[in-house]
């Protein structure tokens, strides 16, 4: 029988099979059809499947398929709709399915801890008696689980208000790709050392296999509202959107539905959607009883101000359920429409959204395909939905030819490729349009210093033709001392300013021909930040490079809430550019206003509003860069959501000009809130006091220790900070403490006495930071990580 | 629609999306693709599309590759519950025993056997059961060990058989015997308080052999509210051959039972087995490749009501003797999803019973029992069972409640390894106790590890 040749042909499985037992290592023609799928297109026979049940057996398993080289590819439940999760060809499927405890739920730190086999929506339910939730939801989350939403950076309607798996990731213990346990990250929000864990979520199991997950909790909002407005134009809809972002409301959830769509969903589940309107916009918001109503009431005065032509709220969990139907149906209402479907993913910049659908409509008649679309219209992420027979071959061509119309259309409108479905399998002849032979050489060059010898996740999310080495920009003529001057300006301290871009790359360029150390300063504020070099060791001298002169704001996009502006950039300056467009920048770093936003980034010191807003890896969404070869870099998009290839704009996120020179930043922004506030208080049971705020429903924006008290921020809408001053008068009471108003200023000070609580690095992962390090800087010209 | 058809009708909309993995108890418990609906639509999509060949070497029966197949398909519990999470609603239920009858080497012979000899005669197949109870241990166990030899469990499982079947007691529960041989009636009860329907009560196997208790529970409440209850010859549903993917057994079961059954002139044809009533109310599809007989299915199959289906629309006095602890409910597969019956016994226990009812967390899923299904594969189905038995400790509830046999056997051996003191009831028996329609010889069901129907 094949299912004993195998095991004789390839000793390893014999191995295997030895440490698992035959239930728990298949093989054979059965175990090969049935894991030879995802929920994606393609197929391919794995050569034996692993079922380990905890984190040692993998990392035996993946010590014996390294040794012999056989490739593995790990698999959560199989719903990757890129096909993250079909085996490469020859390997063995890792299946984690068996991993599926929560090992621990820590209220207080809001952190729980889980196998990386454990469904989203088991989690979910395990936290709600306690109050507390995990906020990435796909739509998926009652099969999908923890290590293939992390594996994918998935997203979900909750994550424009909440954010994506990313965001809420904060450690893992990961099997490397030689079978070896180590720890990335940690229960902290914020973890010191190069952001290795900001590649691995969203590594599509290509860098390592999690085997324990640190995610962050949050506390279950208190009230919720939802209103379903019915449009006769998808530009009005969208508008609609805009206008409520604008409005300086984050809802919990945007979701859109363009006509076709409707009208299979009123087929289907009958939910009340008039057959002839062009769009159907469901809204809900989330936060404080109070800070509902005059949400809801804006939102139904731009409603109105568009024309909607039906509008309805609902508020108790039942009326909310009849609201939400036709959207939840639309997944059944599309298969019903066909036995099969394709669900794309592609992003577009929110003020284009309308143009995209236009596009999609017109791709549609194209191809003679009936398509509907979903939009998570908050975050521009949209999700057309080709039906068709999957027995017509000539039928699914056009599909396929659809498929790759929409991502061009998207890439042309300045938008991602895939927003929370991978790259996968399946997309990954796509890369090619959206990176440069620079990036993909990076990224395969990221690849190889987690997997030297590509046995992990083979055949997914890099092309199968990566340049081993782009071709590097040609160094100019001359020394460096005759090219510096002429390419930068020299300050009064001696360093040295370049013009441009280009001047960057020429600098480091030179520098590194020569092996001349260099320094990248901002407005050199971190520079005190530094940390003290080993003892022994002496600093050399160093060339400074200061990116005060490129300190451009360059896109203002308001209505997409991003804004891109270059390194060198104030940030009290960007602050105030964006308050004129009623936004900011959620950050309060250790530097201040005078710190430049390449100098924050670089620095990762998100400062005490991170709990709130998101980390500074959470909100920048990209970078251009020089390397040290001068070689300029673009990884990311203004797109909020965005996962395609590895996510270098989130490793450059406390880099500390390690690897590179930052040169342009797209960072998310915020509606500015209404009102912002400080309180501090004294004296009683403080830890209580924290604790129990902290646990509150409405959570204040930051609470930190500063002096002898705590520091609390109440930022939000009018309402929502009324809440908060009650609530926090109250347990204050209860606890014996004193509040007091305070000024705002006092948070910079806090934030420059937070560094020494960025976690240390945990110890084994050195390997991985040295072999990144000589990636970007082979000749080490910058200082060491 | 032929058999063909309807298979390859549903594999080609099954979009491998993953959704069935959520509620799929097979692989709730193995974590294997294999014991997944997706996984095993694909293998019979692998057959169909000659991807999964079945080489001459290994067709054979006993082959490697038909037995992991075999395991695979006859894995499933046919509890229906991957087609509620399914976007597509696909019946995998219908489709693997469709494959359990295309399996190499077909359904299992014994169970041709048995519905030849014993389910088309039941005559025969009682005086089997009467031997077979002799001595403490069940006919069923014996019957059952011949589907599957390789039982220790059996006799575990299946409890000490009662002294007297169901239709043994037709006499003393009430009827008295009319018209045409085998017919018996028994009248409404004069206290009733409306006059109700004219209905045949179909006595389940499970119910006759092993269970009756429910089932004379059941026909009382039916004369108490008002009903004419009349019991005829008929034979087996045909659940258990077509679940083993003898269709043409169920098939011939199902035609005499249509023959037995048509134009009795009642209003409803009653069960209080969950099993029994949804297989009757599927004949026109099983029966679909013969038009005449499925018109004639359809006529009965709209007649079918579960007991609890039925009762709820009848009123009856207030309880006189409500359950003295806190109740929960199980759904069983074939009533709750089968028949979309779920509010109805709950309201029985609540108003008839004047129970305190608390709701059981995953009521609805599927117990382990799935007919012989724990005979068959002991192991897995005590795993889901265990998965069951920590929810119904979780409600703290001393009385658990249910509607079908196979459901009630299976509750109690898993309350009986957990060693907990609930005990398992059916509705009937519950909300006939409360009413205060007591049997003459009280069964208060089984209790830990005894049982109190031999006294
Ligand atoms: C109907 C449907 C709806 C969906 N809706 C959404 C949605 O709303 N949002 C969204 O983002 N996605 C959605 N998806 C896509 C999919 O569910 C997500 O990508 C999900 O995160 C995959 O999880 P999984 O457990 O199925 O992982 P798998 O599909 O098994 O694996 C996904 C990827 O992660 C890797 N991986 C798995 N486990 C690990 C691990 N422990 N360590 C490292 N890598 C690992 C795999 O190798 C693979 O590359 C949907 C899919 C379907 C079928
Ligand atoms: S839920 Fe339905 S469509 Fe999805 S994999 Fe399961 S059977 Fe197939
Ligand atoms: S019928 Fe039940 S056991 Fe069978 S595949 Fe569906 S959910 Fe699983």
């Amino acid at each position: 029988m094949k299912a004993q040749r195998e095991i004789i042909q390839f000793p390893a499985l014999r191995e295997l099979r030895e440490l698992l037992g035959p239930r728990r290592l298949l093989t054979g023609p059965l175990a090969e059809q049935l894991y030879k799928y995802d929920a994606a297109f393609e197929m391919e026979l794995p050569l034996a499947v692993a079922l380990p049940e905890n984190a040692e057996e993998v990392a035996r398993v993946v010590g014996v398929c390294a040794r012999e080289g056989v490739p593995l590819v790990p698999r959560g439940a199989g719903t990757s709709l890129s096909g993250g999760a079909i085996p490469s060809p020859g390997s063995v499927v890792l299946s984690l399915a068996r991993m599926n405890r929560i090992l621990e739920i820590d209220p207080g730190a809001q952190v729980a801890v889980v196998q990386p086999g454990v469904v989203n929506l088991n989690l979910q339910n395990a936290l709600e008696p306690q109050g507390y939730f995990y906020a990435p939801d796909p739509a998926s989350q009652l099969v999908s689980t923890l290590g293939g939403n992390l594996g994918h950076n998935a997203g979900g309607p909750h994550c424009l208000k909440y954010g994506v798996t990313s965001h809420h990731i904060l450690g893992v213990e990961m099997v490397t790709a030689t079978g070896e346990r180590v720890r990335l990250g940690s229960r902290a929000l914020e973890t010191g050392g190069y952001n290795l864990l900001g590649l691995v979520v969203g590594g599509e199991g290509t860098l390592g296999i999690a085997t324990e997950i640190a995610c962050r909790l949050l506390p279950l909002p208190e009230a919720l509202g939802t209103a379903l407005a019915v449009f006769d134009s998808l530009e009005e809809a969208s508008e609609t959107v805009s206008g409520i972002i604008a409005a300086g409301i984050v809802p919990a959830a945007l979701e859109m539905l363009d006509q076709p769509l409707m009208a299979a969903v009123e087929q289907h589940v009958q939910a009340g959607y008039p057959l002839d309107a062009a769009a159907v916009l469901l809204v809900e918001v989330d936060g404080p009883p109070a800070a509902i109503t005059p949400q809801m009431a804006a939102i139904e005065g731009l409603c109105n101000e568009h024309h909607a032509r039906d509008f309805r709220s609902a508020y108790s969990r039942e009326e909310r359920a009849v609201l939400w139907r036709g959207r939840k149906g639309a997944a059944a209402a599309v298969a019903n429409l066909a036995p099969g479907k394709l669900s794309t993913d592609v992003v577009v910049p929110r003020e284009v959204l309308p143009e995209m659908v236009r596009q999609v409509t017109e791709i549609g008649r194209r191809q003679e395909l009936i398509i509907g679309v979903l939009l998570h219209a908050g975050d521009g992420n949209l999700h057309p939905q080709i039906v068709f027979n999957p027995r017509d071959t000539e039928q699914l061509a056009r599909v396929r030819r659809a498929q790759e119309e929409i991502v061009r259309a998207a890439l042309s409108l300045g938008g991602a490729m895939t927003g929370e479905h991978g790259v996968g399998s399946e997309k990954r002849h796509f890369m090619n349009l959206v990176f440069g032979p620079g990036e993909l050489a990076l990224m395969a060059g990221i690849k190889r210093a987690f997997d030297p010898r590509g046995l992990m996740n083979p055949g997914k999310l890099l092309p199968d033709e990566t340049p081993e080495e782009a071709e590097r920009p040609a160094v100019p003529e001359g020394t460096f001392e005759q090219v510096a001057p002429e390419i930068t300006v020299r300050d009064e301290q001696g360093r040295w300013r370049p013009r441009d871009y280009e001047a960057v790359s020429k600098f480091l360029a030179l520098a590194n021909r020569d092996g001349r150390p260099v320094r990248i300063m901002g407005a050199g504020i971190g520079l005190d930040l530094r940390s003290p070099l080993p003892t022994g060791q002496a600093e050399p001298e160093r060339e400074v490079l200061c990116t005060l002169s490129l300190g451009r704001l360059l896109h203002l996009e308001a209505a997409n809430l991003t804004v891109t502006v270059q390194a060198g950039m104030r940030l009290g300056e960007l602050q105030q550019a964006l308050a004129e467009a009623g936004q900011w920048w959620p950050v309060i770093p250790p530097g201040g206003a005078e710190a430049t936003i390449g100098g924050i980034l670089a620095g990762g010191m998100s400062g005490p509003l991170a709990a709130r807003y998101g980390r500074l890896q959470d909100l920048v969404t990209g970078v251009k860069f020089a390397l040290p070869s001068g070689e300029v870099l673009r990884f990311g998009l203004p797109c909020v959501k965005n996962v395609a290839g590895y996510a270098v704009e989130r490793l450059m996120v406390g880099s500390r000009g390690t690897l590179g020179a930052l040169l342009e930043l797209t960072l998310r922004t915020l509606p500015l809130p209404e009102r912002r506030q400080t309180v501090r208080v004294t004296g009683g049971d403080l830890e209580t006091f924290r604790v129990r705020l902290q646990a509150n429903g409405t959570r204040p924006a930051a609470v930190e220790p500063q002096g002898e008290g705590l520091l609390v921020a109440l930022q939000g809408m009018e309402s929502e900070v009324e809440a908060l001053e009650e609530t926090v008068a109250a347990l204050a009471s209860e606890t014996g403490a004193e509040p007091q108003p305070a000024e705002e200023e006092l948070w910079t000070l806090v934030a420059a006495g937070r560094r020494e609580r960025l976690a240390p690095p945990p110890p084994g992962a050195e390997e991985f930071s040295r072999r990144l390090k000589e990636l970007f800087d082979p000749r080490g010209i910058l200082p060491g990580p | 629609m032929t058999d063909d058809e309807l298979m390859e009708q549903e594999l080609v909309r099954c979009n491998k999306c993953g959704y069935c993995l959520s509620t799929c108890p097979t692989y709730n418990v193995e974590f294997s693709e294999g014991q997944a609906a997706r996984g095993r639509l694909v293998l019979l999509q692998a057959l169909r599309d000659g991807e999964l060949a079945l080489s001459q070497e290994n067709q054979r029966p006993d082959s490697g590759l038909v037995q992991e197949l075999g395991e695979a398909v006859s894995g499933c519990l046919l509890c229906g519950a991957c087609t509620e999470a399914c976007f597509s609603a696909i019946h995998t239920d219908e489709l693997m025993v469709r494959a359990r009858a295309g399996m190499p080497g077909g359904p299992p012979k014994g169970v041709r056997l048995l519905t030849r000899h014993f389910l088309l005669r039941p005559e025969r197949l009682t005086a089997i059961m009467r031997l077979a109870g002799v001595g403490r241990r069940t006919g069923m166990v014996r019957l059952l060990r011949r589907l599957s030899p390789t039982l220790e469990l059996a006799e575990e499982l299946v409890e000490p058989a009662p002294r007297e079947f169901l239709r043994d007691r037709l006499r003393e529960i009430g009827f008295h015997p009319e018209g045409r041989s085998g017919t018996w009636v028994l009248p409404r009860d004069p206290r009733a308080l409306t006059v109700g329907p004219r209905v045949v009560y179909f006595i389940g196997c499970g119910t006759n052999y092993q269970l009756p208790e429910p089932g004379a529970a059941a026909m009382r409440l039916l004369a108490r509210a008002g009903c004419e209850v009349v019991v005829c010859p008929h034979v087996c549903c045909g659940l258990p051959p077509y679940s083993y993917g003898d269709l043409v057994s169920a098939r011939e079961l199902a035609r005499r039972n249509l023959e037995l059954l048509g134009g009795l002139g009642a209003d409803f044809l009653v069960t209080e087995c969950g099993s029994c009533g949804r297989f009757l109310k599927r004949y026109p599809e099983l029966l679909a490749e013969e038009p005449d007989l499925a018109r004639q299915a359809e006529a009965l199959g709209e007649q079918v009501r579960d007991f609890t289906e039925l009762l709820a629309t009848l009123p009856l006095p207030e309880p006189v003797n409500p359950p003295a602890g806190v109740v929960t409910y199980h759904d069983p597969c074939h009533l709750g999803r089968g028949q979309g019956v779920t509010e109805e016994p709950r309201r029985l226990l609540r108003e008839a019973a004047g129970a305190k009812l608390v709701e059981l967390p995953e009521a609805n899923w599927c117990c382990g029992g799935a007919g012989t299904y724990n005979l068959a594969h002991p192991q897995r189905s005590e795993a889901i069972l265990q998965r069951k038995v920590a929810n119904i400790e979780s409600t703290g509830a001393e009385i658990v409640a249910t509607a079908c046999p196979a459901c009630l056997l299976q509750l109690r051996h898993g309350l009986r390894m957990s060693g907990s003191g609930a005990v398992v009831k059916h509705v009937a028996e519950i909300v006939a106790e409360a009413q205060g329609l007591r049997s003459a010889r009280v069964e208060e069901g089984v209790r830990g590890g005894t049982t109190n129907c031999e006294t």
